[in-house]
């Protein structure tokens, strides 16, 4: 399992690098996305990943704590899950501000603040 | 990990055991506190008042800080904070492009020569095994190591650059733009004698080092006789007093090397600074009364006040070192050390004598000559035929009258401190009393010899400085460094985004790879997982999912491909235990992609941007990057490192949290504080939306 995880996080960072490098500003933020996932996954797989042993704890007593998942790698993955929702969903919202006024979204015509086409 | 760097790190223990008893930091304060309300007097009438004072105010703190820091990285800390002081307060006069320019030069020196101390210091702290100042003088280190000579370049770099000594002196000079108080307490007092200071601190671990007392004779005996050369040449009452206090810094490194000359060298470094302030600030006075400080033309000036010469000629009589004055007992120890150092050797003697008179020479012109002597005032009333022109006399502050005769006062009173450590054998007193009046001879003699030509020195002086220290030396350099600079953005920074993301990339890719290929040999350590099929499919859905946002032309398909890779990290989430993610991650997700599907519907369409050498240019940057990562990944497979962190917090999420999800209860209780800055950024972000969405866009001209 673990060369197919290490082989989809790189694609994912691979694709999501190749379309930060185009030139459409839709293209960016999607290939944003994708690397913030591989990035949340990547994170992920450096915690203690086990199958069906979620950090939720029975009671006072605990029998052996280290055969729980990794409490300390989620709790960071889900704060970054919530901000990259933040600020995908804002970059949304302004990139479509800025092609309605612009009437473009290639990156190398986004030079002015007026309409330049 | 910061343990791993630092095993000797304290932040909280700045000064230990040195603030006790520190000569040096009362004295600092003292001349902070003279310098203080001197500029308060000499900033009169002036806008730049409230912006030198505090700046003075915050620079005496951090010179204060520097002597007493215990902690190497808080010595480096408040070295780096005199040299961002003493850069605003050069450009105290920042409408002038000299004034800027010269302020430039001092922090371009200082700073390089600050990051080269920073290195220096940490390499000390790690192979000194402890960063404290107090232990590490103690210590005794094999030298011969290669380290130590690293540690020494490193460090006399930084030194040599802030005290500036041969061949970093050019600084110093040009700093005299600044007013007469920043001149007085930063470029004689107290900047410039930091690396001098830091030179005896260091001295009980390196004196043994041949590199260490070689290079410190050398760099310091040079700029004693070059400053004490050009000082002659100068003009300029301020600039002459900057190279004289560049060759007294060059006598005080020349000492202060070796443990036996710190009594040398701190008595110097007191002495210097009291009567040395006390002449930039009389300096200062005659600048504001008579408008000039040209030795030259000031002698021309027929109406000198008496007080004026009163305490120019104290001062010049602290500065020589007259008995029962502080550079009295200074030069006392000088001696004795000499004597020690290179036994009886009297060809140093000699030079030394010879460069004391050129000292005086230099004390005197500045000094007492430009207000003695009426026949040249006589002459120049005789020749303008208006009768001379009686420059009125500007009336200036009580409080810069005041302040250098308390300094003179003070470099009487404080030699009860130094005259106590004098312990005079009957052998030296014949010594001693031999060189005063070699001195006091050959001062004379000298002096007489350099009037008649006085001119012709001055204008030697003039060319050599325009021409060769300043032009050659140090525009050009700093023209050619320009120069790579700009060259160097224009390769990498050249205004594209992609260029910008691509560099960075590839570094990323070089550093990664470099290190995973050196530093690791096995990959995976952790026992392999055996393959589930249905995580399988999980996976070659994300895979493909994350294929198809890539190459679909439609932009409805490629938002709904992400939210299926969104999806499906989702359901391996839930998988591998996370509940808590898959729930976030499924929510975050269909919302995004309903509000890019919203959004960006009707935008234009994906339009062929890239050329095809572009897309395959970037496919293969693209792809090595991925298989970096993928490398990255099985290489951190076995990073599960149950931290102190992670343990604490699973032992106590149920007795202290009350709570039975670990992970919410970290969100919610242990780091309640991020969570809040968490929302907080969310909540921008919803203002933010909020805000752009209600922009009404000119479409079609309907708006006005």
């Amino acid at each position: 399992m673990e060369l197919l995880f290490a082989l989809m996080i790189g694609t994912l960072f691979g694709l999501g690098l190749y379309m930060m490098l185009r030139r459409s500003i839709v293209k960016i933020i999607i290939g944003i996305s994708l690397i913030g996932n591989g990035g949340n996954l990547l994170v992920f797989f450096a915690g203690n990943m086990v199958r069906g042993k979620p950090p939720i704890l029975k009671d006072d007593h605990i029998t052996n704590i280290y055969s729980l998942s990794d409490p300390l790698t989620q709790s960071l993955i889900l704060t970054a899950i919530v901000i990259s929702f933040g600020v995908s969903s804002f970059g949304a919202v302004l990139i479509n501000k800025a092609c309605e006024v612009l009437n473009t979204d290639d990156i190398d015509k986004l030079t002015d603040t007026d309409n330049s086409c | 990990m910061v343990q791993n760097i630092f095993p000797n790190f304290n932040y909280f223990d700045i000064t230990g055991p040195r603030i006790e008893n520190n000569p040096l930091f009362q004295f600092v304060l003292f001349i902070t506190a003279c310098t203080v309300i001197y500029g308060w007097g000499y900033f009169e009438n002036s806008s730049k008042r409230n912006y030198v004072l505090p700046l003075l105010i915050l620079f005496g703190l951090s010179m204060a800080g520097l002597v007493i820091a215990n902690h190497l990285l808080w010595l480096y800390f408040f070295w780096e904070c005199t040299s961002v002081f003493s850069y605003l307060l050069i450009g105290t006069y920042y409408e002038k492009k000299e004034s800027r320019e010269s302020s430039l030069q001092a922090l371009f020196i200082t700073g390089a020569g600050g990051l080269s101390l920073l290195l220096g210091l940490l390499l000390l702290g790690e192979h000194s095994g402890s960063y404290y100042l107090s232990e590490i003088q103690l210590q005794h280190f094999n030298l011969e190591e290669p380290i130590w000579s690293t540690i020494v370049v490193l460090l006399l770099f930084g030194i040599i650059t802030k005290s500036g000594l041969l061949p970093f002196q050019g600084w110093l000079p040009n700093a005299m733009v600044a007013p007469a108080p920043v001149s007085g307490f930063l470029h004689s007092a107290t900047l410039v004698k930091a690396g001098v200071i830091l030179i005896t601190f260091l001295a009980p671990v390196f004196q043994e080092m041949p590199l260490w007392e070689n290079s410190i004779l050398l760099l310091a005996g040079l700029t004693a006789w070059y400053g004490a050369f050009m000082a002659l040449l100068q003009n300029d009452l301020k600039k002459a007093l900057a190279y004289t206090t560049s060759a007294t810094i060059g006598l005080i490194g020349f000492a202060s090397w070796t443990e036996a000359g710190n009594l040398v060298a701190f008595s110097w470094i007191l002495a210097h600074g009291l009567y040395k302030s006390a002449s930039f600030y009389f300096v200062g006075i005659i600048e504001k009364k008579y408008e000039s400080r040209n030795i030259l033309k000031l002698r021309k000036l027929f109406s000198i006040e008496f007080f004026d010469k009163i305490i120019g000629f104290s001062l010049f009589f602290c500065c020589i070192g007259i008995p029962f004055t502080a550079s009295y007992y200074a030069k006392k120890h000088l001696v004795d050390f000499y004597l020690n150092l290179f036994q009886q050797n009297y060809y140093a003697f000699v030079l030394c004598t010879i460069w004391q008179s050129l000292m005086l020479i230099n004390y005197f012109r500045i000094l007492v000559f430009p207000y003695i002597g009426t026949r040249e005032r006589y002459q120049a009333m005789h020749e303008s035929a208006e009768g001379f022109q009686e420059k009125s006399v500007k009336t200036i502050s009580i409080w810069m009258k005041v302040i250098p005769v308390v300094l003179a006062i003070s470099s009487v009173l404080s030699t009860f401190k130094l005259s106590q450590r004098v312990t005079i054998h009957a052998s030296d007193v014949g010594i001693w009393e031999y060189f005063t009046v070699a001195v006091y001879g050959l001062f004379t003699l000298l002096f007489f010899m350099f009037y008649r030509y006085h001119h012709f020195v001055n204008a030697l002086g003039k060319k050599l400085y325009t021409e060769i220290l300043w032009k050659w030396c140090y525009k050009n350099k700093l023209r050619m460094i320009e120069k790579i600079a700009i060259m160097q953005t224009n390769i990498v920074q050249n205004g594209y985004l992609r260029y910008y993301l691509t560099m960075f990339v590839v570094a990323t890719i070089l550093l990664l790879g470099g290190s995973i290929y050196f530093y690791s040999e096995t990959f995976i350590r952790k026992p392999v997982t055996e393959i589930l099929i249905y995580e399988l499919i999980i996976v070659a859905m994300i895979i493909i999912a994350a294929f198809m946002s890539t190459i679909t032309r439609s932009r409805m398909a490629s938002i709904v491909s992400l939210g299926a890779v969104g999806m499906g990290c989702s359901v391996l989430y839930l998988f591998y235990s996370a509940p808590d993610l898959a729930m976030t991650q499924f929510l975050t997700d269909t919302l995004i992609v309903v509000v890019m599907a919203l959004l960006f519907y009707d935008l234009p369409r994906y339009s062929r941007l890239s050329s095809k050498t572009d897309k395959i240019r970037d496919g293969i940057i693209a792809c090595i990057f991925g298989g970096v990562i993928s490398i990255l990944v099985l290489s951190v497979t076995d990073a599960q490192i149950y931290t102190e962190v992670m343990d604490t917090m699973l032992k106590k999420t149920i007795p202290e949290a009350r709570g039975h999800n670990v992970v919410n209860v970290i969100l919610a209780d242990f780091r309640a504080i991020d969570t809040l800055g968490e929302i907080s950024v969310l909540t921008t972000a919803a203002i933010g939306m909020y805000g752009l969405l209600r922009i009404r866009t000119k479409k079609g001209g309907d708006e006005s």
